[in-house]
């Protein structure tokens, strides 16, 4: 058996810089294909330097093309963020239980993506267009702090210009330029008109946000085991053996990050679990 | 433009779900449908409030501060209700930031009519609370500047 | 019919362990503690040495001319199975990529002097550490690999509450041999038991003699042991009761007097948490290193913004719930085997039995 320690050389393919702080990697991983479930994760080497979870952003169809989306804010993803392609990362993984997405076949499907959160959701979206035959509405609800913080801008324009897929944007803050929706990304899924017996809920930003997108497919009426939230802690071993990132009675790495509302939410009301 | 036609309007705007034919009747006959151009402003700070609208296309902005909007009001949502709350006066600034369908409603006589009418006062202040606790909850979680990059 | 090592032949014992290559580790007394150290020569032993504990003491006192007369020190097998500080794999750059090489073979060990609550301890981190989906490698080579050799205890200290979680005093099974120490008027001898075929091959190696009047003695001590326990921690509907009080008024008040030290996760015998660094040399190569951890430091739980369990008081809270709470769940079992160490070892003296009790039943609003 591999020790589950130990990561595998990968070489950065292409970089591309998504806004000020966040950058996309494609990794090759032609040697070691990765197949992983949308909402599943990886560790990241930097050799010397240390290891962080990152959240796999590219297509569950591409195993050979690892995709990253990562944002520089710590004393590991700063120094990543840095790397050229030809460099190279260690990987371990993919890790974490998926979105509901096998489950929600047959339903209405909406995502609503904060911020980052629309990276450990892309290869969720990518899997209901890809699939777009076997899912009733699909809808993309994203929010940002300003219009300049959206990640994958150009994506989300050419999805919301099918004619099959629903995706709407809003903002915290727009400059004059800005002729979108302003508010909260909750806004937009009390006007997305859903018929809460037949929708799934699908989620990832920031906790505050999740409890409120949690709150408002309630009150429509959406049962709690069909809302999923992906939950961010300190992960350092990701397979259940190093503690940190325990929550409740779950180790969000082995047993998230996605976890059914109807599980966690309790856990939502008390600070410091 | 009818009466007919304003009712019907009235009707299929969510503000309105539930709403007694009657109380319908009594609205529509203090409403009337408007199209707003882009960039026209519905009302500021300051400003003597006596009216609502209820959007029924399009986006109108509000903002508190220096034209800096906080949120947008669309279909199916209400737009002002000092007047319902006895506030006479217009505490933030909106403009319409596309083209805007809507239904305005007029405050003074509406207000003329609750009085008379409390369960009529009393359907529309409980949907006028209703969309104001949601202003409230929206801009607590606004304030919290959620997506804030803290240590960054 | 019961048969014994006398005393006098007790190098046998320490030889026939440290047969093929293996690091016989035992109780030494260093410092005024007994600690688990590498042992070869019996004088290297903590004989005629006796224990007391009390919530934030330990006092070691000259006693009988016991080799096991100190029950437990700051140390558990954990220290031997899931080392304090070990290198998980070393890199070395290849070009721009680079290659990893496996840690050092681990040395191959004989736990000598092991307690019922020890041997709970063990079968715990079994469950976290082998039996929850992915094996940690550096945990199985060792535990696959050690021989286990229980004592049993012939009194209780005044921290013990083993007896209330179900794990002691008796030493009932997971070893490869059982001793019970007994001196008496017949003399100063081990009775020695095997519990499984390893511990069967050592016996028939050691000149052991036929005892027939020591054959409850493991029993008798344990009874012993059982009826100076005075502790004990009300397990009943436990879990349920501190989930419930999640939000209670207790953990402020406890984490005026914790001082957040996390000695009490170090000296726990099935805490498991680790952190992991790089090290890197001159030479540009690098390792991964692993490292004890605990709950109760505030970068525990940093991620971007801080953080989450930023209040002591939810640190706390974290370690307890998970120990006698969320375990459970996790594992199917209590996290605590009542050994009392963290009791003993906390220099404020906060006794864990008093604190989940405390915690438990504080009211949290008036009806």
């Amino acid at each position: 058996m591999n020790d589950p320690w130990v990561p595998v050389p990968m070489t950065i393919r292409s970089r591309r810089q998504e806004t000020s702080d966040t950058v996309t990697f494609e990794l090759d991983a032609s040697a070691a294909p990765v197949r992983f479930r949308p909402g599943q994760f990886t560790m990241l080497w930097r050799y010397g330097l240390g290891e962080v979870a990152i959240s796999v952003s590219g297509d569950p169809r591409e195993p050979e093309r690892l995709v990253h989306t990562i944002r520089a804010v710590g004393a590991v993803t700063r120094p990543i963020t840095q790397l050229r392609p030809g460099d190279v990362l260690g990987v371990r993984g993919p890790f974490g239980r998926p979105w509901p997405v096998d489950e929600a076949e047959g339903s209405d499907v909406v995502l609503v993506a904060g911020g980052l959160g629309m990276a450990p959701l892309r290869p969720a979206w990518l899997h209901l267009l890809a699939n777009r035959e076997r899912y009733g509405r699909v809808l993309l609800l994203v929010g940002a702090r300003t219009p300049a913080d959206l990640l994958f801008p150009d994506q989300l324009g050419a999805w919301r210009a099918r004619f099959d897929t629903e995706v709407q944007v809003t903002v915290d803050r727009a400059d004059a330029g800005w002729r979108g929706p302003i508010g909260v990304v909750t806004r937009l899924l009390e006007r997305a008109g859903l018929d809460p017996a037949r929708t799934r809920v699908m989620t990832c930003g920031p906790e505050v946000m999740m409890k409120f997108v949690a709150r408002e497919a309630l009150r429509q009426g959406i049962p709690a085991d069909r809302i999923a939230v992906s939950m961010e802690r300190n992960m350092q071993c990701a397979i259940g053996v190093c503690g940190h990132c325990q929550w409740g009675a779950d180790f969000v790495c082995r047993d998230g990050p996605v976890f059914g509302w109807d599980r966690v939410g309790a856990r939502f009301a008390v600070a410091g679990v | 433009m009818s009466t007919e036609e304003v009712r019907a309007a009235l009707a299929a705007h969510p503000f309105c779900q539930g709403l007694p034919e009657a109380a319908l009747d009594t609205l529509a006959g203090h409403a009337r449908l408007q199209v707003l151009a882009e960039g026209l402003t519905l009302f500021e700070a300051g400003e003597r409030s006596h009216a609502s609208w209820l959007i029924r296309e399009g986006r109108v902005g509000i903002a508190l501060h220096e034209l800096e909007v906080v949120e947008t009001v669309e279909a199916g949502e209400l737009l002002g209700w000092s007047w319902l709350i006895g506030q006479w006066q217009w505490h933030a600034d909106a403009r319409a930031l596309t083209e805007v369908h809507a239904i305005r409603l007029d405050g003074d006589a509406l207000a003329e009519r609750c009085r008379a009418e409390p369960s009529l006062g009393f359907e529309l202040a409980r949907r006028a609370l209703r969309a104001a606790t949601g202003r409230l909850e929206r801009s607590r979680l606004q304030a919290h500047d959620v997506f804030r990059v803290r240590g960054a | 019919m019961a048969r014994a090592l006398p005393i006098t032949h007790l190098q046998a014992l320490l030889d026939r362990l440290g047969a093929d290559g293996r690091t016989v580790v035992g109780p030494v007394a260093r410092d005024g503690a007994v600690v688990l150290e590498p042992v070869r020569i019996v004088d290297e032993l903590a004989q005629g040495w006796r224990d007391e504990q009390a919530p934030g003491r330990y006092r070691l006192v000259p006693g009988e001319p016991r080799v096991f007369g100190a029950l437990l020190g700051p140390q558990s097998p954990k220290t031997w199975l899931y080392p304090a500080k070990l290198t998980l794999f070393r890199a070395e750059r290849d070009g721009a990529s680079f290659r990893t090489t496996s840690p050092d073979r681990p040395p191959r060990l004989a736990l000598l002097g092991l307690r019922a609550c020890d041997l709970a301890a063990i079968r715990l981190q079994d469950r976290v550490l082998l039996g929850s989906g992915v094996e940690d490698p550096a945990y199985a080579s060792r535990r696959r690999e050690v021989l286990l050799v229980a004592v049993q205890c012939h009194r209780s200290a005044e921290t013990c509450f083993c007896a209330s979680m179900d794990t002691g005093p008796e030493v009932s099974s997971g070893y490869d041999l059982r001793l019970t120490e007994v001196i008496d008027e017949r003399g100063h001898r081990l009775v020695v038991e095997a519990g499984s075929e390893a511990g069967r091959a050592i016996a028939a190696d050691l000149p052991l003699v036929d005892v027939p009047h020591d054959d409850d003695a493991a029993s008798r001590q344990a009874a012993e042991a059982r009826a100076g326990q005075s502790k004990s921690l009300r397990t009943e509907g436990l879990r349920e009761r501190l989930l419930d009080a999640l939000r209670g008024p207790h953990w402020d008040e406890v984490a005026t007097r914790c001082l957040g030290c996390a000695g009490c996760t170090m000296v726990c015998p099935t805490c498991f948490c680790t952190a992991v660094a790089d090290v890197t040399d001159a030479t540009g190569a690098a390792e991964r290193v692993r490292r004890w951890d605990s709950c109760f430091h505030t970068e525990f739980t940093h991620v971007h913004g801080g953080p989450t369990r930023a209040e002591l008081a939810a640190r706390y809270r974290q370690w307890l719930t998970h120990k006698l709470a969320t375990w459970h769940d996790q594992f199917g079992t209590s996290g605590c085997v009542g050994c009392g160490r963290c009791t003993t070892w906390c220099p404020a003296g906060i006794d864990l039995v008093a604190e989940a009790e405390r915690a438990a039943t504080a009211e949290r609003r008036t009806e």
